[in-house]
C-alpha cells in the first residue's frame, strides 16, 4: 500500500485530511476506510480517500446477484447502498470518511452534495452533467459518469463515489450498472473525447470536493 | 423508523442484525436501514432486551414508524421522568437515533429502539384501544424540517414531559396541533398522524387539514404501501411481490414522464401493400444476408423521417430545447416481466441491410440478457412496436430525457378507399406521442406524413 499523504491544506481553511492511496485493492481499501471512521469518529479530522481499485464487481447491500451478467472480475458484496456496481483502472474512486453529526445529519443532503461535486468536476471538462430525480449518481444525458453508494455508521459515512474517467463500457458490459435496465454508462473519455490523465482528474475533484465540503461546517448543503 | 434525511418519508430494514429476545447493549448495531444510495446501520441508544419488531427485514416503514421495541433499564425505572430518560439517551451521542438531537417533537424518528424509556409507555399500551396503532399512524408526516438541535432541545424535553404525563392518552395528542385544526380534523374524519404540519415548528395548522380533507388519496396510497389491505371494501390482495430492479425503474421512469411530460398523440394509417411487395421481392433475390423485416423498414424510415424533422429528435432539458445530432433509435423489446431498451445508434446513417444486422443483434443480445450497458444508452426517439400482436394502434408514454416515440400496430389487411372504391390493402397506424413543451400537433403530424411518403414508396428506403 502507498503511503497515505495529506496535502498541503491548512487546517484552518481545510480540516478534510485527502488521502491519495494510489492503486489499491477493494477490501484492503475498505480495510483503509473502516479504520479512518475509526478515527473519525473518535474525533480526528475528516478524510477523503482517492483511490483506483484493479478490477472488482461490488454488489450493495441490496444488489441483486442477476445484475452480474457475466464474472470478468471478482465479485463482492459491500456494506453500502446500491446495487451493483464495477470498479477498475481508469476509474477515481474516492471514498469521504465524513462526520455527518457535523454536518446536520441528513443522508439526502449529503448524497446531493456530492453529486455538486462530481457536477462541478465534469464542468471543469466543459460538460454539463446534471442529476436525474430518484436515481443518485451523475449522469450525461442518459448514461451514468459517477456512480454514488454511501454506508454511515454512527453517521459517519464510508464508501462514496465513482467516476469514470477512462472509457469503460466494456468492463461495465458485464454488470447493469446499479441495477438499471435500459441505463448506460460513460466517462470523461468518452464525453470529451480523449481520455484525461488521472493526477488531474484527481486534482480537479479534491479542489472540488473541498469547495463543497470544506469552506464551513455547513458545507453540506 | 429514524429519519436519515429532512426528504426521507420512508425506509427499508435491509437487515435486522439482532432477535427478538436477544440482549442489546447501548451502541450495538442492531438493524441495517436503506435510503436511497445508502445505507445507515441503526444502532441502539442504550442497553436492553429486543422485545419485539415490527418491521421485518425486507419491509419499508415511513419515517417515525415504530420499527421495534427495546425494553431498556430506563423504561424497567418507569416513565414518569422523562427528563432523566431522555437524559440517559443523549448520553449515547453515537446513537443513530438521539433523542433531543435533530428532533423538535416526539413524533421524528421516533423509532421505539432507540427511545426506550420515552417510547416504551406508548408502544406497550394496548393496541386495542382507540387510539391508531403506531405503524397505522405513521406520525412522521407531521415531522418539521429538522431544527437546530440546540434550539429544539428545550421543545423536546417539554414534548416529552408532555407525552409522558399523558401516556395513556390517545397518540394524537402527542402530535403538534393548533386547537382548530384538530378540531377540523374531528370534524372531517382526518387523522392528524397522517399530516405533515405547515405552521412553526411542523405544527399542523386547518390548512393543512384542508388540504387533507380536500385531497386524502396521498394518505391513502401511503397507507397501503404500508400494510396489507385486511379490512373492508379494499379486495383481497393473494400475493405481493416486491418489485424486481427493472420493474421499478419503469415505474420510477414511467411515472416521471407521465406526470412531467405534457404527451399528446397523433396517429396515421399507412399503406404498407407496397411495403408487402418490397419485402417478398428482396426475400426472393436473395440480396440480403439478413432477412429485412417490416420493422427493420420501419426503423429506416423513421430514421430518415427524423433528419427531416429533427424537432422530433430532440430533448426538452432544463428549460432549453436540445436537438440531437445523430439519431439513435430506442427500440422497445420486452423481456421477462419488464421492458429493454436497445439503442439503434446512427440508424439515419446505416443502409437498410446494416441496420437490419445491428438491429437483429441488438435484439438478441437484449432478449438473452447479454446487451452491452452502452447498447442501452444515448437514445433519442423510440419505436414501441405491437405489430406482432392482433391490434389496431396504441399510445406509448415517452422515455425521457426523449421528446417523442412512435407506437405502431399491426399491419394486416383493412378496407380502404382508393379512388372513390373500396378496397383490401395491408395498413399499420403509427401513433406519434410527443411532448408539447416542444413539439406542436402540425410537426408531429409532418413528421408522421413523411414516414407515410417513406413508407408508401419504399424501394427508397432501398437504394439509398
Amino acid at each position: 500500500m502507498k503511503s497515505a499523504v495529506a496535502i498541503a491544506v491548512s487546517p484552518e481553511v481545510s480540516p478534510i485530511a485527502v488521502r491519495r492511496l494510489g492503486r489499491l485493492g477493494y477490501e484492503e481499501t475498505l480495510r483503509v476506510q473502516e479504520e479512518a471512521r475509526g478515527q473519525v469518529i473518535a474525533g480526528a479530522p475528516e478524510q477523503l480517500l482517492l483511490v483506483e481499485h484493479p478490477p472488482v464487481i461490488t454488489l450493495g447491500r441490496r444488489g441483486d446477484v442477476r445484475h452480474v451478467l457475466e464474472r470478468r472480475a471478482p465479485v463482492l458484496r459491500v456494506s453500502r447502498g446500491g446495487d451493483v456496481t464495477y470498479h477498475g483502472p481508469g476509474q477515481l474512486v474516492g471514498y469521504p470518511i465524513l462526520d455527518l453529526n457535523r454536518r446536520g445529519r441528513d443522508i439526502d443532503r449529503y448524497l446531493r452534495a456530492l453529486e455538486d461535486v462530481l457536477i462541478a468536476v465534469a464542468r471543469r471538462f466543459g460538460l454539463t452533467a446534471r442529476r436525474q430525480r430518484g436515481f443518485t449518481g451523475v449522469w450525461l444525458g442518459n448514461a451514468k459518469l459517477a456512480a454514488i453508494g454511501v454506508g454511515i455508521r454512527r453517521w459517519v459515512t464510508m464508501h462514496g463515489f465513482a467516476l469514470n474517467v477512462a472509457d469503460l463500457r466494456s468492463e461495465f458490459a458485464a454488470i447493469v450498472p446499479c441495477g438499471l435496465a435500459g441505463i448506460g454508462v460513460t466517462s470523461l473519455a468518452e464525453a470529451t473525447g480523449q481520455c484525461p490523465a488521472m493526477a488531474d482528474v484527481e486534482a480537479l475533484v479534491v479542489d472540488e470536493f473541498l469547495r463543497v465540503f470544506a469552506p464551513s461546517e455547513e458545507g453540506a448543503g | 423508523m429514524p429519519k436519515l434525511s429532512d426528504t426521507m418519508e420512508e425506509g427499508t430494514i435491509l437487515k435486522w442484525l439482532k432477535q427478538v429476545g436477544e440482549t442489546v447493549t447501548a451502541g450495538e448495531v442492531i438493524a441495517e436501514v436503506e435510503t436511497d444510495k445508502a445505507d445507515m446501520e441503526l444502532e441502539a441508544a442504550e442497553g436492553g432486551v429486543l422485545s419485539a419488531i415490527r418491521i421485518p427485514a425486507g419491509e419499508s416503514a415511513a419515517v417515525g414508524a415504530v420499527i421495534a421495541v427495546l425494553d431498556g433499564d430506563a423504561a424497567a425505572k418507569g416513565n414518569g421522568d422523562a427528563q432523566q430518560a431522555k437524559s440517559t439517551a443523549t448520553g449515547t451521542p453515537e446513537a443513530v437515533d438521539e433523542p433531543g438531537a435533530d428532533r423538535d417533537e416526539e413524533s421524528d424518528a421516533a423509532a421505539a429502539a432507540e427511545r426506550p424509556a420515552a417510547r416504551k409507555p406508548e408502544v406497550a399500551s394496548p393496541p386495542t384501544k382507540s387510539a391508531p396503532t403506531p405503524k397505522a399512524a405513521p406520525p412522521s408526516k407531521a415531522a418539521p424540517p429538522s431544527a437546530a438541535p440546540s434550539r429544539s432541545r428545550a421543545a423536546d424535553a417539554t414534548q416529552a414531559a408532555t407525552q409522558a404525563a399523558t401516556k395513556d392518552a390517545p397518540r394524537a395528542d402527542t402530535i403538534k396541533a393548533s386547537a382548530a385544526a384538530r378540531a377540523l380534523a374531528a370534524e372531517r374524519g382526518i387523522d392528524l398522524a397522517g399530516l405533515r404540519g405547515s405552521g412553526p415548528d411542523g405544527r399542523i395548522v386547518s390548512e393543512d387539514v384542508e388540504t387533507a380533507a380536500s385531497d386524502t388519496k396521498p394518505a391513502e396510497s401511503r397507507a397501503t404501501m404500508r400494510r396489507p389491505p385486511s379490512t373492508g371494501g379494499e379486495a383481497p390482495v393473494s400475493e405481493r411481490h416486491e418489485l424486481s430492479r427493472m420493474r421499478q425503474s419503469i415505474a420510477k421512469r414511467m411515472s416521471e414522464a407521465f406526470r412531467d411530460i405534457p404527451h399528446f398523440a397523433v396517429t396515421a394509417e399507412i399503406d404498407m401493400s407496397e411495403a408487402v411487395r418490397l419485402k417478398a421481392a428482396l426475400e426472393k433475390s436473395g440480396a440480403f444476408d439478413v432477412p429485412v423485416t417490416y420493422t427493420h423498414m420501419l426503423l429506416k424510415a423513421v430514421a430518415r423521417a427524423l433528419t427531416r424533422h429533427p424537432r422530433l429528435n430532440s430533448s426538452y432539458r432544463d428549460g432549453a430545447l436540445e436537438v440531437h445530432a445523430e439519431v439513435n433509435l430506442g427500440m422497445a423489446v420486452s423481456v421477462d416481466d419488464g421492458l429493454i431498451v436497445p439503442v439503434l445508434r446512427r440508424a439515419d446513417e446505416r443502409s437498410l441491410a446494416d441496420l437490419a444486422a445491428e438491429a437483429r443483434r441488438l435484439v438478441a443480445l437484449t432478449k438473452q440478457g447479454k446487451f452491452a450497458s452502452a447498447d442501452l444508452s444515448g437514445g433519442t426517439f423510440t419505436v414501441s412496436n405491437m405489430g406482432m400482436l392482433d391490434l389496431e394502434s396504441f399510445t406509448a408514454v415517452i422515455n425521457p430525457p426523449q421528446a417523442a416515440i412512435l407506437a405502431v400496430g399491426a399491419i394486416k389487411p383493412r378496407a380502404v378507399v382508393r379512388e372513390g372504391a373500396v378496397v383490401a390493402r395491408h395498413t399499420m397506424f403509427v401513433t406519434v406521442s410527443c411532448d408539447h413543451r416542444i413539439i406542436d400537433g402540425v410537426m408531429a403530424g409532418r413528421f408522421l406524413e413523411e414516414l407515410k411518403t417513406l413508407l408508401e414508396n419504399p424501394i427508397g428506403l432501398v437504394v439509398a
